[in-house]
């Protein structure tokens, strides 16, 4: 699955929306709204607070498009108003008083055509903590360093890889406790 | 579990799509809606308009009739005014006012008096009574001050 900073985009396009142009407003939304709503639905854990976080990245980024120097930087901008909106979404008062409503149970995998193990490892991800959800997310899928998810948290590289490690002790005994075999791992992760 | 391991199961949960609506709100918000002007913004106009332009010819059509000595004793008065209520605050709290304090409310009472007819007066008049207004003051400022450096002095 591609992140914000795998997404394809022509320099020429961004020039058009810093310009104004409304026409490339839609073509820029279809192209980063899946991966930016995929990891609002993945950090926040719920359909309403992912669509409103999506809302309000896209309004960040078309409102505010003029803004940005240099349009090879535009991917990179996205990801930090998504990280930015998440981590907004998750200190939320309101995002706070449904904390103890247990995380969605994934109704849109079980909708979608995937195998029984996709949907084991996007329950074991939703039942982490909410920050490690979201450092997880950087550093697996946006391909952040320890260094730089410390240096947005304003916390140490070790903090980062403290979670990332207890993370995947948490998946492993998230599959363990599901009876997946641990030698089918390999096969999920695609690789022989 | 090893990091490469963990990496890919993320990597490999599959992409998600908003629903339509997410857009159809994003298009509402950022499209420019036409302004129309309400009866607020007209009265408020207006009221600009009367603060920057037409007050301050009043006040300066006003200034130019009124004698300078009688607005620079009225200034006077007012300051002497509220010396005394703050001296008069000063003693409600302390209890009892001293002699000299008694003296000096009557003196500001009796200068209140003759600078009500700060417009009838002649020239000399006021500049004696601005004078009067000037010694009072002086005191009350005195007086004032001693009573704040007790007051802190107590406190201590």
């Amino acid at each position: 699955m591609p992140g914000i900073h795998n997404v394809e985009v022509e320099p020429a396009l961004v020039r058009r929306l810093m310009r104004g142009e409304e026409a490339v407003q839609e073509q820029i939304y279809r192209l980063y709204s899946k991966p930016v709503y995929t990891m609002a639905y993945r950090v926040v854990g719920n359909q309403e607070s992912a669509e409103d976080v999506t809302q309000e990245v896209f309004i960040d980024i078309l409102t505010k498009a003029s803004t940005l120097k240099d349009p090879n930087a535009f991917n990179g901008w996205v990801q930090r108003i998504t990280m930015n909106r998440c981590r907004m979404a998750l200190r939320s008062a309101w995002f706070r008083r449904r904390a103890d409503v247990p995380i969605e149970d994934l109704n849109i995998e079980t909708k979608a055509n995937v195998n029984e193990d996709t949907i084991t490892a996007s329950k074991a991800f939703a039942a982490l903590p909410n920050k490690t959800r979201l450092v997880l997310w950087l550093y697996c899928v946006e391909g952040f360093t320890h260094n730089e998810i410390a240096e947005w948290l304003g916390r140490s590289p070790s903090y980062s890889k403290s979670i990332v490690n207890r993370a995947g002790k948490h998946f492993e005994s998230h599959y363990k406790s599901n009876e997946v075999d641990a030698d089918c791992l390999p096969l999920l992760n695609g690789s022989p | 579990m090893t990091e490469t391991r963990l990496t890919n199961l993320i990597q490999n949960l599959p992409e998600l799509k908003p629903s339509e609506s997410v857009w159809k709100n994003i298009q509402a918000r950022i499209t420019p809606k036409p302004r129309v002007p309400t009866p607020w913004l007209t009265v408020g106009f207006a009221a600009a308009v009367m603060a920057f332009a037409v007050v301050p010819i009043i006040n300066q059509q006003v200034e130019e009739q009124v004698p300078e000595s009688v607005l620079a004793l009225a200034e006077l008065v007012e300051e002497t005014e509220q010396l005394k209520q703050e001296l008069l605050f000063t003693n409600a709290l302390r209890g009892e006012p001293l002699p000299v304090e008694r003296g000096l409310m009557y003196r500001v009472d009796a200068l209140d008096q003759k600078a009500h007819a700060n417009g009838n007066l002649s020239l000399e008049e006021r500049q004696r009574l601005m004078q009067q207004q000037l010694d009072t003051l002086a005191n009350l400022r005195f007086i004032q001050q001693e009573n704040i450096a007790s007051v802190r002095r107590v406190s201590l």
